[in-house]
């Protein structure tokens, strides 16, 4: 596992030279959304009712939803880039795994960034966000939401890394799988609105996907309604990111082993 | 020796060329891209989903939540700004993703501009192509209104209309904002800057104007006035059409203008 680390510790300290850049869509993009979202249309929007059946004010419900799909989207991103080019321009995994490092360690620390990535965006626009979330309780539950926000991220960038380790060719299948891929997860996980405003189907598909598990469980612990329920949704998150992580393991030990 | 702005006007014997052979020249250039476009079809086809999807969550949540309007009423509010940002889609991602990549990393016009074609031909053609792309996917999106009703066929015909002056003004602002990147990192300023038009123009809802601090900002929105043409037309309101079509038409020829001299600069150096 140590090994595994220099890699995350790898990846942070490349993030940390481009800092600025990455701010740019991680930060003021999510900024913006909560301004048109929670400020502008939240205005006007009345209160939103969460699946445990109480209700929720739309500022406070989409803030929270912006926040983890900025976490997840950041970190699956960076993950696909990443990935990619660990394989492609410079072949940087082969050359890693002819050191003592493993395909397993590298995958592991690979998921580790991701975690670490999502959990710290999570966690910094909570704090930007503090005006609409409001600061009574929040250091009760920013720790437990930056940590669900986090490993649905790193579960999802496993997951798509992964794919993208399948299927990758050229800088425009990225950008393909990218679009395909993050916007749907983003658009149809319960961060704009509840996932019952769906058609029946399309409300069974969606609460397949990690996001609206971790989006429930976040708004729960926000209203301080934990319950069984809850915990059920943090299992899922859990889940999906045991999953995530596996499929990225198996990718890399398959691709590198060649 | 002839710089490449000096070649702009003169044929291989120094004698002018006219409009209708500079065109032509752009043309190839345009005939270049669309080759090149067929080889990569499956990302132009997917530029397609993501207005598609931004409708479905339209019709099923935000007309929910921002006032628990009718959805088909909230869709013809809504679809005919989507066909504008379609078309502005389209047409942006050519002509500052495509165009960066052909003018500072694969490096495709310093070659091109060693033929008889000029700076002035590339921008031109650019801007063509970045407005045929803007608007085939305006029409892709104005079949999918179509297909739900959402707007009448004459509608629909005047919005195809309109999205020709929107695709070529983006395209023009696009190429304007290109030529003046240096670094791959700047696109994503860029896209973030579309990003945040496309919220704050009153796609969804016109909450920011009732703010005096936004409405200003929004008023200068190129998006703003293409939302505002695309709402009057589709529903054949030919009144409130002026303004918005004399903002779009002079936009469009200020961003020409300077596009066409911001590549000159560039590509003369």
């Amino acid at each position: 596992m140590p090994s595994a680390l220099l890699v995350t510790e790898h990846y942070l300290s490349s993030l940390r030279r481009q800092w600025l850049a990455a701010a740019v869509p991680t930060f003021l993009q999510p900024l913006v959304l909560v301004l048109v979202f929670a400020v502008l249309i939240g205005r006007t929007a009345g209160n939103v009712t969460l699946r445990s059946g109480s209700g929720m004010e739309y500022a406070t419900f989409v803030c929270i939803g912006i926040v983890l799909a900025a976490a997840t989207s950041a970190a699956a991103a960076d993950v696909m880039d990443l990935v990619f080019m660990g394989f492609n321009p410079d072949d940087t995994f082969r050359s890693v795994v002819t050191t003592p490092l493993s395909p397993t360690q590298l995958a592991l620390g690979v998921a580790g960034y991701a975690f670490m990535r999502g959990t710290a965006v999570a966690a910094i626009l909570l704090c930007l966000t503090i005006p609409i979330l409001g600061f009574g309780s929040w250091v009760l539950w920013l720790p437990v939401l930056s940590i669900l926000a986090g490993g649905c991220a790193a579960a999802l960038a496993g997951l798509l890394g992964g794919v993208v380790g399948l299927y990758h060719k050229t800088p425009q299948v990225l950008n393909i799988a990218s679009r395909l891929l993050l916007a749907p997860l983003v658009l149809f996980s319960a961060i704009f609105f509840p996932v019952s405003y769906f058609p029946p189907p399309v409300e069974w598909l969606v609460g397949a996907l990690p996001l609206v598990h971790a989006a429930d469980a976040s708004r729960s612990i926000y209203e301080g309604t934990t319950d069984l329920a809850t915990l059920r949704d943090a299992a899922i998150v859990g889940g999906w990111f045991v999953i995530g992580t596996v499929a990225l393991v198996a990718v890399l030990r398959r691709d590198l082993s060649r | 020796m002839t710089t490449p702005e000096a070649r702009a006007h003169t044929s291989a014997v120094g004698a002018p060329l006219s409009l209708g052979r500079n065109l032509r020249l752009s043309w190839q250039l345009v005939l270049r891209n669309i080759a090149f476009q067929r080889a990569a079809w499956i990302a132009f086809a997917t530029a397609f989903v993501e207005p598609a999807l931004y409708l479905v969550v339209a019709i099923y949540g935000i007309s929910r939540v921002v006032a628990d309007v009718d959805p088909h009423q909230y869709l013809t509010y809504v679809g005919p700004a989507l066909v504008a940002v379609s078309v502005m889609s389209g047409s942006l991602v050519e002509c500052t993703n495509n165009v960066f990549y052909r003018l500072r990393l694969g490096r495709l016009y310093d070659s091109i501009v060693c033929t008889t074609m000029s700076p002035a031909n590339v921008a031109v053609a650019e801007m063509l192509y970045g407005t045929i792309r803007g608007v085939v996917y305006g029409a892709g999106f104005l079949v999918l209104l179509l297909i739900t009703e959402t707007l009448t066929l004459p509608g629909a015909l005047l919005c195809l209309a309109a999205a020709l002056p929107i695709a070529w003004m983006f395209s023009a602002c696009g190429l304007v904002i290109t030529a003046h990147l240096t670094h791959i990192r700047q696109l994503e300023v860029v896209q973030f800057g579309v990003f945040a038009m496309f919220l704050l123009a009153g796609t969804f809802l016109d909450a920011g104007r009732d703010l005096a601090a936004l409405d200003a900002f929004i008023l200068v929105l190129p998006l703003t006035h293409a939302n505002d043409l695309m709402r009057a037309l589709a529903v054949t309101e030919l009144d409130d059409v002026w303004a918005p079509v004399l903002v779009v038409l002079g936009l469009a020829a200020a961003a020409t203008a300077a596009a066409i001299r911001a590549f000159n600069r560039e590509l003369s150096k």
